[in-house]
């Protein structure tokens, strides 16, 4: 388990994932997906780089995607995070994004899939419009390998017609 | 068997089964494998490209906090042995006494945890000599080039000439002899998830987690590579993250932490960083071919002479690649005189492997270059020229001048319809006016034809439940490919069964002994054949069971998927389920369980061909190129799922657009790897991906016994040359000549300065 640097410092971290409070005493330079991962048991956040480039880490924190690689642990502490994991639809099924990503068939190895759900609810969420320069944009943040983005982009359209997302709007 | 499928769900865009576990964030890739009382892995590797090893200090690393071990070969060499080849010196897992690339394995830390052991490996003194690198082929083939290997006789890892007929005479005497060189540079397959092991030993069995493409072979490999290998070795491919052929094959990491958790007694987890996948996993193209064409005045290609040159790096895993390139670089055409010699190179690189395409990718891309080389040279329509010299229906199968078989195909009509279904024409016609308005947009195709479903076998057990459940397991590992859902459909549909009722199951060679594994596009030809012939062995045992409940010999007894029937009186029936469940309830002359392994060999690989065409639209203030359009029209023999073939294609092409328009493997000219992130490296983003993206298919008959072809390559093969003919297209009527990818902004922004200047 990645316990963080022996010499390093501790730090108490209390955070709530997926609804769930998550308390720990924890390395002061371990980073937040490491948190997640390790101590939160949250699997669906990955690892995919050590430069901040691929967006397979990507969790919503406080409201706003963020890639839990760029943070430590202690920088979330008393904040709210969603996961892939906690996402839901109104109905408590699958989300809106999670049902038209197996409609589009627009996973395929899945690695890259739980950073670029998270992306597209903050993205939705915050007013983004479903235009194809919108979506885009949005996505620049998230490299998939599989897919050839093709597929979710038809995904990230087709979750925004059943959440009511204008298909041009003023963008973010 | 009057038919084989319901198709009820074969030939259907059915949903992946696979979706559910991954969209619930329940999905198990390596890193997510955690084992209590776990140890870290970190390798430390060469920062040089070549070089002596005098010295390895390992005692302050040792002495680091949280450090259980520090390993350097001495400490492995008695208990492992290397990988050994027949053209080089062996590969080390880790390295003996000479590193030969940078990122090459040297020592490995074995701490508590990753923060750790990373700390730890820093603290890793090796004392190395330097050595002169040799970083290109050409430099490796100079006489005074220094040697890589020690025991080869030269740089040379491979080295072999195929062709036919007398090319020397049909080169002396034809009209016009053309000359190109051309050259796909490096390229690294950048899955998602970087490679990883998990190894745990419980005092009987040693279990391996990997991400891999080859389970069954990394079984077999630790079973040759230790001297004394635990009683069982079980090797489990979890999810995998993508894999691309980089991950077919066994590399050292996939020796050591096996060992270390061997030896140690504890699990071992080793996880890439990012920056170390880049360099130690194998890379892909790095082919050149220097050649040249024979053609008489009317456009008939006479010969095709030269060679083909891959930069194998340091080691020899990748030595096959310029045979394949060779071997298909007559593409689509009958060429009756012929000579190309490959080479495989040494140079102080990451060894270079399978990467989508392996080899074909750079022989089409040689082939459809030359072709609209003549067609340019002789003022001809590129699609005339490739009508003229296209083998023909009536000369299938066709054996190529370089060696390959082709089994099937009809490929002067299939450029014709290809060119109508795409609206090429009416493209042309509108990119020809959008060019006179000053936009700088081009039309460009490629016609490509490739191997696939190569062997040796693949393995299925199916099993049908007395509830009709339908339970299988195959040799396959797929990696993300969605091949689970097209057995199941091949399942159901044979047995009449719902869905979801079959489960499929992969990757663990403690489920299934025999396997090979998924690449080269053989998943659904040969692993789907396995699924197949076991399903069929099962309803032909339960036969007499049916026989029984319908009062006559069994011989009378025909099967329709989902019930027998007697053949004098087809309305006289029972279902498969009912004789299942005779069976189960022994009833039944017929042993339970009605179960089948099968290890399937088609003998012979098949060969999917097509066209597929680009419309781009290039800046000429920053030489940046768009994908406007990407249209495919292949002809994938049956699509037992054509939504899956439609995600093999937008991935395949999106990766053949990387490789032309950003993706470069770069080294400098000391061979230090100059790109070592995935933005460095550039893997293409959503800002990417083609605004358009259309596909046609098409289906004839092939020698496959079931009627499938391998898609899975079809997108890395075709999509290079037609882009860079789409952005030849766009300088029009001005020409000019791309002969190499990746082609930068920067190179053609060149190219719109060369051309602007000459009006």
């Amino acid at each position: 388990m990645a316990t963080g640097n022996g010499g390093a410092e501790k730090t108490r971290v209390r955070v709530t994932v997926n609804g769930r409070l998550v308390e720990a005493e924890v390395p002061v330079n371990m980073l937040f997906v490491h948190f997640l991962r390790e101590v939160a048991d949250v699997k669906s956040v990955h690892v995919g780089c050590d430069t901040s480039h691929c967006g397979a880490c990507t969790v919503v924190l406080n409201g706003r995607a963020v890639k839990s690689c760029t943070l430590f642990a202690f920088m979330a502490d008393g904040g709210e995070v969603l996961t892939l994991e906690g996402l839901r639809g109104s109905d408590g099924g699958l989300h809106p994004l999670q049902e038209a990503f197996h409609e589009e068939h627009a996973l395929q190895c899945g690695f890259c899939t739980p950073g670029i759900i998270m992306t597209l609810y903050d993205y939705f969420g915050r007013g983004g419009d479903a235009s194809e320069e919108g979506l885009r944009r949005a996505l620049e943040g998230n490299l998939c390998r599989c897919t050839g983005y093709v597929n979710i982009l038809r995904a990230a359209r087709r979750a925004a017609a059943r959440l009511r997302i204008p298909r041009k709007g003023l963008g973010v | 068997m009057a038919r084989l499928f319901l198709n009820r769900y074969v030939g259907s865009r059915v949903k992946r089964l696979e979706d559910l576990r991954i969209l619930r964030g329940e999905a198990t890739y390596v890193d997510d494998i955690m084992l209590s009382g776990m140890l870290h892995a970190v390798f430390v590797r060469s920062p040089y490209p070549h070089a002596v090893i005098n010295e390895i200090d390992t005692s302050d690393a040792a002495k680091a906090r949280g450090v259980v071990g520090v390993y350097t070969w001495r400490d492995l060499e008695k208990g492992l042995k290397p990988f050994s080849f027949n053209s080089s010196d062996p590969f080390y897992p880790l390295a003996k006494d000479k590193v030969r690339f940078v990122g090459e394995p040297v020592a490995v830390v074995l701490a508590e945890d990753p923060y750790k052991a990373m700390d730890a490996a820093e603290l890793v003194v090796v004392d190395y000599e330097p050595l002169e690198p040799v970083s290109s082929v050409d430099a490796a083939l100079k006489d005074e080039a220094p040697r890589i290997h020690d025991s080869a006789p030269s740089n040379i890892g491979f080295d072999r000439t195929y062709g036919c007929g007398d090319a020397d005479k049909v080169f002396k005497e034809a009209p016009i002899v053309l000359e190109n060189t051309l050259y796909n540079d490096r390229v690294y397959a950048a899955s998602l998830e970087p490679r990883g092991v998990v190894a745990h030993y419980d005092g009987e069995t040693l279990t391996v987690w990997s991400s891999t493409q080859t389970p069954f072979d990394l079984r077999d490999e630790i079973l040759d590579k230790f001297v004394a290998p635990p009683r069982s070795v079980r090797v489990i491919q979890p999810d995998v993250g993508g894999a691309f052929g980089a991950k077919i094959p066994t590399y050292p990491e996939d020796l050591v932490v096996p060992y270390l958790a061997y030896t140690t007694g504890r699990p071992v987890k080793w996880y890439a960083y990012r920056r170390e996948d880049v360099v130690s996993t194998t890379h892909g193209r790095d082919i050149r071919a220097t050649l040249e064409v024979a053609v008489d005045r009317r456009g008939r290609i006479l010969g095709l002479r030269g060679e083909v040159v891959a930069d194998l790096g340091a080691y020899p895993l990748g030595a096959a690649l310029p045979a394949i390139a060779t071997r298909i670089i007559s593409g689509a055409y009958d060429i009756r005189a012929g000579s190309v010699r490959a080479l495989g190179v040494y140079t102080n690189k990451t060894p270079l492997g399978a990467y989508r395409g392996a080899g074909r990718p750079e022989g089409i891309f040689f082939i459809e270059r030359m072709i609209d080389l003549v067609a340019d040279e002789l003022g001809m329509n590129p699609a005339e020229v490739r009508l003229l010299n296209m083998i023909s229906k009536e000369q299938m199968p066709y054996k190529n001048c370089f060696g390959f078989e082709y089994d099937s195909g009809d490929y002067p009509v299939t450029l014709k319809r290809a060119l109508e279904a795409l609206g090429i024409r009416e493209l042309e016609r509108w990119a020809e006016e959008e060019r006179r308005k000053g936009r700088l947009v081009g039309v460009g195709y490629a016609f490509y034809v490739e191997i696939t479903s190569g062997g040796p076998f693949e393995s299925a057990y199916v099993r049908l439940e007395p509830n009709g459940r339908v339970e299988i397991v195959v040799g396959s590992t797929p990696t993300g490919q969605g091949d689970a859902t097209a057995f199941a459909q091949l399942a159901a549909d044979i047995f009449g069964v719902e869905l979801e009722k079959v489960r499929v199951r992969w990757g663990d060679t403690g489920l299934i002994g025999e396997g090979v594994g998924t690449f080269g596009s053989r998943t659904l030809a040969v692993g789907g054949g396995a699924v197949i012939e076991a399903s069929k062995q099962i309803v032909e045992k339960a036969k007499r069971a049916a026989a029984e409940l319908l009062g006559v010999d069994e011989a009378q007894v025909e099967y329709e998927p989902g019930y027998y029937y007697v053949k004098s009186d087809p309305a006289r029936r029972v279902t498969l389920l009912e004789a299942a469940e005779r069976v189960y309830r022994g009833e039944s002359s017929v042993e339970p369980p009605l179960e089948a392994k099968v290890l399937y060999d088609p003998k012979h690989p098949v060969y999917p061909f097509g066209l597929h065409a680009a419309v781009v639209e290039i800046d000429g203030e920053t030489g940046r190129v768009k994908v406007l359009k990407y249209l495919s029209y292949d002809d994938v023999g049956k699509a037992v799922n054509p939504m899956l073939v439609e995600g093999q294609l937008h991935g395949g092409v999106m990766q053949g657009i990387g490789q032309v328009l950003y993706e470069h493997m770069a080294y400098d000219e000391s061979s230090y790897p100059l790109t070592l992130s995935l933005g460095d490296y550039g893997v293409p983003t959503a800002h990417e991906a083609p605004i358009e993206f259309k596909i046609v298919m098409q289906e004839t008959q092939t020698h496959h016994p079931h009627g499938v072809r391998g898609v899975g390559e079809i997108g890395t093969i075709a999509a290079p040359p037609a882009l860079v003919r789409a952005i030849e297209n766009a300088f029009k009527p001005r020409r000019v000549r791309i002969t190499r990818t990746p082609v930068k902004p920067e190179d053609i922004y060149k190219l719109v300065k060369e051309v602007t200047d000459k009006i």
